[in-house]
Formats: C-alpha cells, sequence, structure tokens
C-alpha cells in the first residue's frame, strides 16, 4: 500500500504562515507586531515524549513545542482534572474512558486529519485484517467515534476522540536462560506466569489496566478460571480472579510488582525475576545488556495496547491549529520510522516506510530476519543479523490480539482488591 | 667400622658450607617459621577482629533492617486506617513515621558498607519518598473528594435543584426529574464506585438539559432563569466528575502506587534483613572456617618447625656432632700415637675439615715418630744382635783363644819335650837316637799346622767368600768326592749320590768345605763301619730345601748333636780331627741363611741335614 502524496510540513510552510499573519497585523496598526511562537505543550509518557521527536516537530512545524511527560497515572489523573494544563494529551486508549467521561478532550475534526485516509482498519473496524482476532476489552475502534448523543462508539462519525498513531502488543518475557524457548502461538502461553517451576521469580506490572489482564489471560490459560468477558469482568470474576492472585502471592509465587520499565528491566537483570509483564523497550534494554529475554508470543493471544492522541478540551485558536499540525506530522512518516526503530508500529505504516531501510522494514513489519545488524533510536545495535522479531510480522502479531488494555466498569473496585494483592 | 677405619670419601666438587652456616641456616629456618606462625595467628586475629565488627555491624544492620519492617509495618497500618477513617489526625502520624522511617534508612545507609545493602537502602529510600509523596496527593484529592462530594456537590446540586424547581412549576419537571436522577446516581456512584454509574449521571444530566432546552422552545421561560439553571447543571456535572478524579486518583494512589510502593519497599526492608542474615551466616561460616584454616595452618607450620628442627638437629648430628665424636676418637687415637688410621672429614671444606687436616698433622707426625720408634727398635734389636754376637764371639774367641791355647799349647809342649829329648840325645851324642826322635817331633808340628790352617779357613768364612751366586750342588760334590778319592781307603767307601741335587744360591768354595767337611767325617766314620755307604740326597719342600749326608757307621750320641757344631769340639774316638770341620759347616750355613742339624740314621750312622732356604734355592734340576 502505497500512501497518496500529500503536502509535507516544512519550517518553511510554517514561516510562511507567520509572516502573511505579520503582514496583516501590521496592516491593522501602525506598528510592527512580531507574533510569538504557537507553543503546543503536550501531555504524556515517555514512550511518545522524546526529546528527538520534539526538536524534529519544532523543526519541522515552526512551533514551539513542550514535552511534560510523566507517569501514566500521573498524567491521566492531570488530564482528566485540568485540561487547562495540556493542548495534546498522548497516552494510551484505555485512558479515553476517564478522559471523555471526564470531559477533558474535545472531538477531533476527521476532515482535519490529513492522513485519515492511511490509517489501518486495526482501529477503524478492530480488525488489521479481515481474518484476525477482535481483540475484547477496550479496543481502540470501540471508542473512536464520537457518536451522536456524545458517546464514543464503534460507529464512524465525522469526530474522533483520538488520533490513532502509535501502537503495539504486549505479552510477558521471559529470560530463555532458565527457561527454554517456546514456540511462538504453539508453546509460548500466558499459564506460564503461573508455572511453578517459576515460583518466587514472577513479576506483574503494577497497573490494575494492564496488569489485572495479564493475570487474568494466565489464570484462564492455567485453567483456573473462565471469564465470560475478559475486557469485562464482573466483580465476581474480580472476586475470583483476586483470590486466585491472593493465594498465590502468599505462597510466594511473585516476586513483587513493577511500576516503571528501568523496574522491570532491573528485576531481571538482577535475577530476581524469571517471567514477568514486560513491555517492549524493556526487553530491547535487556537484550542490549546481553540477557537474551525472549518476549513471548502467546498462543492465546497478545495484551494490546494503542497511542492516543487527544485533544484538550481547553484548547482553541491557533494552538489548536497548531495541535492538529503537530497530529498530521506525527503520521507524516518520519515519525512511524522514528519510533518502529523502538519496535512500535504507526497506525499508517506505508507513510513510514520510505523512511526505513529495506532491512528495516523486512524485520519490523514483515517479520522476517534481519540481513544486517539494526540500530535503535539510540544508534546502539539492537537486532543482530539473522534474528527474527519474535512473533512474526505486523499483520501476524496484530491478528493475535486476547484483550486490549482496558478501563472496566469495574475499574474503582479492582483498585480496591488490588490493594489487598499487593499487600497480601 | 671406627671412624678411623673409614675410607676417605672421593673428594667432591661441592662448596660445602661451613657449620657456622649450616647451624645459622637451621635456626633461620626454624625462626622465619616461628615468625610465620606468628605473623598468621596475628593476621588471623586481626581478620577476626574485622570479622567480629563486620558481624557486629551485620547484627546490627538485621536488627535495624527488623526495625524497619516494624515501622513499615505501623505506617502501613496507618495509611490503612486513614484510608478507611480519613482522621485527619492519621496524616501527621504517619508523615511522623515516614519521617522517621527515612532518617532511620538514611542513618542506616551511613552505617552499612556492602554495596547490595547500601543498593537496597537507597531502594527502600526511593520507594519511600515515592511513597510519601503519593501519601500527600492522596490526602490532597481525598480531601478535594470530600469536599466535592459532602460539601460542593450539594451546594451545587441544591442550586440547580432550586433552578430547575422554579422553572418546572412552569414548564414542567422532566428537568428536574432528571437532575435528581442525575444526583442520586452520583450519589450512587460513591457508594457502589460503579463507572457504570458515571455514564448514567451524565446521561441523566444530559437529559436534564436537553429537557431544559426543550422546555425552553415550548414554553416561553425566564431567559435569565434558564441560563442560571443551565450553569448550575453544568457546575453540579462538572464538580461530580472531578469528584469522580478524584475518587479515582484517590483509590489509585492509594490502592495501586502507595500499595506497590509500599509491597516493594516491604520486599526491600525483607531482603535488607534476609541479606544482613546471610551476611551474619557467611561471617560465622567465614570466621568458623578461617579459623579452622588458621589452626591447620597453625599447626601445620608448627609440626613444620618441629619437624625442620628435628632434622636440623639430625642434620646437625649427622654431619656436625658425629663427625666430631669420630674426630674425638681420632685426636684419642692421634694421642695414644697411632699413625695407622684415616682421618674423617678430611675431604670437607668446614670447620670439621680444618680441624681434619689439623688431626692429619698429628698422624703424620705420629707416623714419624712409629717410623723412628721402629728405626729404633730395630736398631736396638740389631744392637742387641750385635751385641749377643759381639758376646757369642768374644765367648767363641775366648774358647777358641781357650783351645787354640791349649790345642797349640799341646804340640808345643809335645815338641819342647822332643826338643829337650832330642838336644839331651844330642848332647849325649846320641845323635841317631837324637834324629830318629826328629820324625816325632814333625808330628805335633804338623798337627799344630793343621790347627792353624782349620782355623783360618773357620776365620775365613763370611770374609773372603762373601759373593754369592748359582751353586749347582751336583757337580760341587762330584768334585769334592774327586779330590777325596785321592785318600786310599776313601776307594773302598760306597759313596752314593743322588743324581738330581738341586741349585742353590750361595758362595761354592764355601759350600765346598760344607760338603768336603760332612763327607770326610762321613767317610771317616764309614770306615769304620761295616756298613761303608754314604748317602748324599735331598728333600725339595715349599719353601726350602733339604740336603743330607748320611753314613752308617758308629754314629753320634745325641747329647753331642749340639755340641760338635762348636769349635774345637770332638768326639771321644780314635778318629784324627782338630774339632773345626762341623763349625766350619754351622758357619757357613749361617752365612747361608741356612742351618745344619743331626739326625740318627736309622740302623746307625748320623744324618746331617742342610736346609737351605727358598731364596737359595733356584730351581731343582
Amino acid at each position: 500500500m502505497t500512501p497518496p502524496r500529500t503536502a509535507q510540513f516544512s519550517r518553511r510552510k510554517a514561516l510562511g504562515g507567520l509572516l502573511v499573519g505579520a503582514a496583516s497585523a501590521a496592516w491593522r496598526a501602525p506598528t510592527i507586531w512580531v507574533p510569538k511562537p504557537t507553543t503546543l505543550r503536550v501531555l504524556g509518557t515517555h514512550v511518545t515524549l522524546q526529546e528527538e521527536l520534539r526538536v524534529r516537530a519544532q523543526a519541522d512545524l515552526g512551533i514551539k513545542i513542550e514535552f511534560s511527560p510523566g507517569g501514566s497515572a500521573a498524567v491521566l489523573h492531570q488530564a482528566a482534572t485540568r485540561p487547562e494544563s495540556f493542548d495534546l494529551y498522548e497516552q494510551w486508549s484505555n485512558s479515553m474512558k476517564v478522559l471523555w467521561q471526564a470531559n477533558a478532550i474535545q472531538p477531533i475534526e476527521k476532515r482535519r486529519l490529513r492522513y485519515w485516509d492511511e490509517i489501518n482498519n486495526l482501529t477503524k473496524t478492530g480488525r488489521v485484517t479481515p481474518q484476525a482476532q477482535l481483540g475484547l476489552g477496550d479496543a481502540p475502534y470501540r471508542l473512536l467515534n464520537v457518536q451522536p448523543d456524545g458517546t464514543l462508539g464503534a460507529r464512524p462519525s465525522e469526530h474522533v476522540s483520538f488520533l490513532p498513531y502509535v501502537h503495539n502488543v504486549d505479552s510477558f518475557g521471559y529470560n530463555s536462560a532458565l527457561r527454554s524457548k517456546g514456540e511462538a502461538y504453539k508453546t509460548e502461553s500466558w499459564s506460564w506466569l503461573f508455572d511453578e517451576r517459576h515460583r518466587g521469580r514472577v513479576a506483574l506490572v503494577n497497573a490494575p489496566t494492564i496488569g489485572l489482564f495479564d493475570a487474568a489471560l494466565a489464570a484462564q490459560a492455567s485453567g483456573l478460571m473462565q471469564f465470560e468477558n475478559i475486557g469485562d469482568m464482573t466483580r465476581a470474576e474480580i472476586d475470583r480472579l483476586f483470590e486466585i492472585l491472593v493465594a498465590k502471592k502468599r505462597e510466594g509465587h511473585f516476586r513483587g510488582l513493577w511500576s516503571s520499565v528501568p523496574q522491570s528491566v532491573e528485576f531481571m537483570r538482577s535475577g530476581d525475576v524469571e517471567i514477568q509483564s514486560m513491555f517492549s523497550p524493556a526487553v530491547s534494554s535487556l537484550n542490549g545488556r546481553g540477557i537474551d529475554c525472549v518476549y513471548a508470543a502467546p498462543r492465546e493471544g497478545y495484551r494490546a495496547w494503542h497511542g492516543v492522541m487527544c485533544l484538550s478540551a481547553a484548547t482553541t485558536g491557533r494552538v489548536r491549529d497548531a495541535a492538529y499540525d503537530y497530529m498530521n506530522w506525527w503520521l507524516s512518516g518520519w515519525p512511524g520510522a522514528f519510533i518502529a526503530r523502538q519496535g512500535y508500529y504507526i497506525s499508517n505504516p506505508e507513510r513510514s516506510r520510505e523512511h526505513l531501510s529495506d532491512d528495516e522494514w523486512r524485520y519490523w513489519y514483515q517479520g522476517r530476519p534481519a540481513v544486517n545488524a539494526l540500530r535503535g533510536t539510540d544508534g546502539a545495535v539492537c537486532v543482530q543479523p539473522g534474528e527474527v522479531r519474535n512473533g512474526g510480522s505486523y499483520l501476524r502479531r496484530f491478528s493475535s490480539i486476547a484483550v486490549w488494555n482496558t478501563v472496566m466498569d469495574t475499574y474503582e473496585y479492582s483498585l480496591l482488591r488490588w490493594n489487598e494483592f499487593l499487600l497480601s | 667400622m671406627s671412624a678411623h677405619e673409614t675410607p676417605p670419601p672421593a673428594p667432591s666438587t661441592w662448596r660445602q658450607p661451613s657449620i657456622r652456616q649450616r647451624v645459622t641456616l637451621g635456626f633461620a629456618v626454624v625462626l622465619v617459621l616461628l615468625i610465620a606462625v606468628g605473623v598468621t595467628s596475628y593476621r588471623g586475629l586481626q581478620a577476626d577482629s574485622t570479622r567480629l565488627a563486620q558481624y557486629d555491624e551485620s547484627a546490627t544492620t538485621a536488627l535495624l533492617s527488623t526495625d524497619l519492617e516494624r515501622v513499615t509495618a505501623n505506617l502501613q497500618r496507618g495509611v490503612q486506617t486513614y484510608i478507611h477513617t480519613g482522621l485527619p489526625g492519621l496524616v501527621e502520624s504517619t508523615r511522623d513515621l515516614s519521617s522517621a522511617l527515612s532518617a532511620e534508612i538514611e542513618s542506616l545507609h551511613e552505617r552499612v558498607r556492602g554495596p547490595e545493602l547500601r543498593t537496597a537502602l537507597e531502594r527502600m529510600l526511593r520507594h519511600l519518598e515515592a511513597y510519601a509523596r503519593n501519601f500527600e496527593d492522596a490526602v490532597v484529592e481525598r480531601a478535594l473528594r470530600n469536599e466535592l462530594v459532602h460539601d460542593r456537590m450539594s451546594v451545587l446540586a441544591d442550586e440547580a435543584t432550586a433552578a430547575l424547581a422554579e422553572l418546572s412549576l412552569r414548564a414542567g419537571n422532566h428537568a428536574l426529574v432528571n437532575l435528581l436522577r442525575a444526583r442520586h446516581s452520583a450519589m450512587s456512584y460513591h457508594d457502589r464506585l460503579d463507572a457504570q454509574l458515571v455514564d448514567e449521571a451524565k446521561r441523566q444530566l444530559a437529559t436534564c438539559r436537553a429537557e431544559l432546552a426543550k422546555q425552553q422552545g415550548d414554553v416561553p421561560l425566564d431567559a435569565e432563569g434558564v441560563a442560571r439553571a443551565r450553569v448550575a447543571v453544568d457546575d453540579y456535572e462538572t464538580a461530580f466528575l472531578r469528584s469522580v478524579q478524584a475518587t479515582r486518583a484517590y483509590l489509585y494512589l492509594v490502592n495501586v502506587v502507595m500499595a506497590g510502593e509500599s509491597a516493594e519497599f516491604a520486599h526491600q526492608a525483607a531482603k535488607l534483613r534476609q541479606m544482613a542474615l546471610a551476611e551474619q551466616n557467611l561471617l560465622h561460616a567465614n570466621a568458623a572456617h578461617e579459623a579452622s584454616r588458621l589452626l591447620h595452618l597453625d599447626l601445620g607450620l608448627i609440626t613444620l618447625a618441629v619437624l625442620l628442627g628435628m632434622f636440623s638437629s639430625w642434620a646437625i648430628g649427622l654431619t656436625i656432632v658425629r663427625p666430631l665424636r669420630d674426630m674425638t676418637s681420632t685426636f684419642k687415637a692421634l694421642a695414644s700415637g697411632r699413625a695407622d688410621l684415616n682421618i674423617p672429614g678430611l675431604d670437607r671444606r668446614d670447620e670439621l675439615g680444618e680441624m681434619a687436616s689439623a688431626a692429619e698433622i698429628f698422624r703424620k707426625k705420629n707416623a714419624q715418630t712409629e717410623q723412628l720408634l721402629s728405626q729404633s727398635r730395630e736398631l736396638s734389636t740389631e744392637l742387641a744382635a750385635k751385641q749377643e754376637q759381639l758376646e757369642n764371639s768374644n765367648a767363641e774367641l775366648e774358647q777358641v783363644m781357650y783351645t787354640v791355647s791349649h790345642d797349640l799349647k799341646s804340640p808345643l809342649v809335645t815338641s819342647l819335650g822332643l826338643i829337650g829329648m832330642i838336644r839331651d840325645m844330642a848332647a849325649r851324642g846320641q845323635m841317631d837316637k837324637a834324629v830318629s826322635q826328629l820324625d816325632r817331633l814333625e808330628r805335633p808340628n804338623r798337627r799344630m799346622s793343621t790347627l792353624i790352617s782349620d782355623f783360618l779357613s773357620f776365620s775365613r768364612v763370611g770374609r773372603v767368600d762373601a759373593e754369592h751366586g748359582d751353586v749347582e750342588l751336583g757337580p760341587l760334590v762330584s768334585a769334592v768326592l774327586d779330590e777325596l778319592r785321592v785318600v786310599d781307603h776313601m776307594n773302598t767307601l760306597d759313596v752314593e749320590v743322588a743324581e738330581d741335587l738341586p741349585t742353590v744360591r750361595g758362595n761354592s768354595e764355601a759350600l765346598q768345605r760344607v760338603f768336603e767337611n760332612l763327607l770326610t767325617n762321613a767317610m771317616k766314620y764309614a770306615s769304620t763301619s761295616d756298613d761303608t755307604r754314604v748317602e748324599i740326597g735331598f728333600e725339595q719342600h715349599d719353601d726350602h730345601a733339604l740336603v743330607f749326608v748320611r753314613d752308617h757307621g758308629p754314629g753320634i750320641p745325641l747329647e753331642y748333636h749340639a755340641r760338635v757344631f762348636e769349635l774345637f769340639q770332638r768326639l771321644e774316638t780314635d778318629q784324627e780331627g782338630t774339632g773345626v770341620g762341623l763349625a766350619i759347616v754351622d758357619r757357613v750355613m749361617k752365612h747361608h741363611s741356612g742351618d745344619v742339624r743331626i739326625e740318627p740314621t736309622p740302623g746307625g750312622g748320623a744324618t746331617f741335614w742342610l736346609r737351605f732356604p727358598q731364596p737359595q734355592l733356584l730351581a731343582v734340576t
């Protein structure tokens, strides 16, 4: 698929716009008015709020961009309670319910999204291919479209609640030095998290909207319980799940729960943990340190997440225009290629292809062996020649989604049980 | 084998260290080992002291970490109580506990040295800081939530209700009903924490606003009143949604973030205690192991020192004391004058070697003294022999003088008597008679002449026949017999001479006189016997030869066997003789290192045996 060629953002064009504005201002007043460059405040996490991206975006767009990275919970709380403190919010689709419920973000006009048509069906229909497994929970397509009644739904409309962009699938990672490598989609299973052989060396992510699903997938894969809908658990199901988790914790099955990617790296690096919930950067970091951490491709499917870029309810005028420019810049190709080198996918992959070498495209998107050593965004080699991305191609990986990170209706209740689990 | 019998060892090229060096070396080795024992013991004690300090520190760390766990448990309990009660006093006590815990961690961090312990403490501190920070946020969110839920939402709800109630009098109560429903949903949310109720409340508020707008279209209403009601509803929704976020934030902070930090903090505290205990156990095990190792090392070194000491003692005994003892024996032997011994240790290059060299000098002196003594003894013996010989010679000379005087005197007296008779006869003119007496006078003079001649012969033995050579006895005896047969009566004798008489070393003239005397003697006596045989033969022995001359005459009585060889000794027989012949035989044989003896011949007669020692016996012919 080749994306249609559209006008590219450039510093020259942006400056041209500013000059027109300046001339207009001079006509209205005898004094020379030099407008301040627009400042765009972006709130989010370190996953997408990276300095290279900020510098590149500023250069391309001719605006000032301020990044305010923070922890997931903190930025979500800030976004939900103080929409005036940011213009754009970059986080995960599982924050959408909270933000939308809090009236913290405003609908985004699809017509102003230059590459909307290039965005693939993963976020539009929930299936990256017609045969793909439909993930449960807060699948982005269910939260994407602003419905006439002001709710979010799957039915397309002229407005969307977020710009789909960065996304990936998560699973668990395991140290292959301590557990022989499994076969992707065949032997690798979420049940390994409950495997007795790893007792005392298992960790989960300390985030109920994420870790709860890892635990639920593990319990279900182990045959300990079955969920009616794992993406929308009932209180009874949550009670049963936490009974299992607390029992296992009391048996000493868990080393603990990690709260940050560096902490998850340290868990496995130190040998405290053999298998755990993981994010892609942690796996890359461990591999870079010589620890053969395998990012599993569970036969039950992945836990997927989708990045969302939301427009603050308080943002208006030129800043909102700049926000649309920034959203369009994100899908313009280079940023997609940039984050591809970190293992993430972009919603319109073909546009970023021209910014990737054939080898990079072959490895990151097609799931084929790397011919040469590939470097990450930090310049360090992160893929060795001959290496194949576990789980295969982009289409293969996103055809096997068990559940999306989700804020369920039982979210608050799950928090109370989570506390019990942590302190049991 | 005694020391002086030990053969001298082969000289060695190795430079043997001196006794002083060896003794010094032996003591130095033992001293070094003793110093090593001291050093290892000292270092072991030092290490023990260090380990004890480490153990003490570790024990303190374990104790403090246990205390940390206790304080942590108190902190968690306080927070949980606050979560459930919201009592403001618990906030301060939690802050105090958190500060105390932080100070305790920092204090412990300054005490411990192990990097793992320090890292664990640093992590604990980070988790505690995050815990405290999030607790403050939670307090804020809880206060906000309480303010929203219990105060502001009620006020706003009342305002909106009042505004809508006023409007509903004219436009109906649909909007108000929805507001009340929304208020109920909102209250239910805070009671049941069901997110669906939030959506429900939002929908109801949206309906309320829609009804308000609808009613405004249907029935002319007070625009200001509608706006006021609308704002009141919006404000209520805003407050409600903010309370929802505050609730969620609070729940998230206390149940996820704080609980996570607390769990990790507790884990690190437990790990700290385990590490401290493990370190204690390790230190204990190391101390036990080191003590055992040190004990074994010291025992080994002491054993080695003892063994080396014993070895040194043995080596000194072997290489010094024993040689010294041998040297002492040697010196004692030397002091007793012995020189026929080997000095031990002459090849040594040490002090004992020098002592041996001195002993060797003594030994050589002894040898010289012994040689001198030997020479002196030989000279004394020789002198004694000479003296005895001289005495014998004197005695013999005396005897000879007496005998000669006597024997010469007798013919002289006879001659003088005859001369007197002749003179008397001549004086009486009895010339014929006197002349006839002259014949009688001749006989004693001839005897005196013979006597003198024999005496001369005797005296010449050993003086004029000193030259020795190989003498074949067969021809010599034949020549003697030929001379003797000139005498008539000799021809009647039956002389038997062995054909293979030996050749001897000697003087032929002297030996000839020996056989002349013996054969003359034998023939003389054989002629007086019926058995006239005279036998000359010999017997060959390993170291000498015996030649005999045997007759079967009347023989010689045994009591004369020793005397017949003395000068001028004659048997009381009728046979003429001077008594010098056998003395000559005896003297000649002695000059030939041999001898002569007499044995009776079986059946009568005498056998003279001449013994020639081996050096004189050259060959058997």
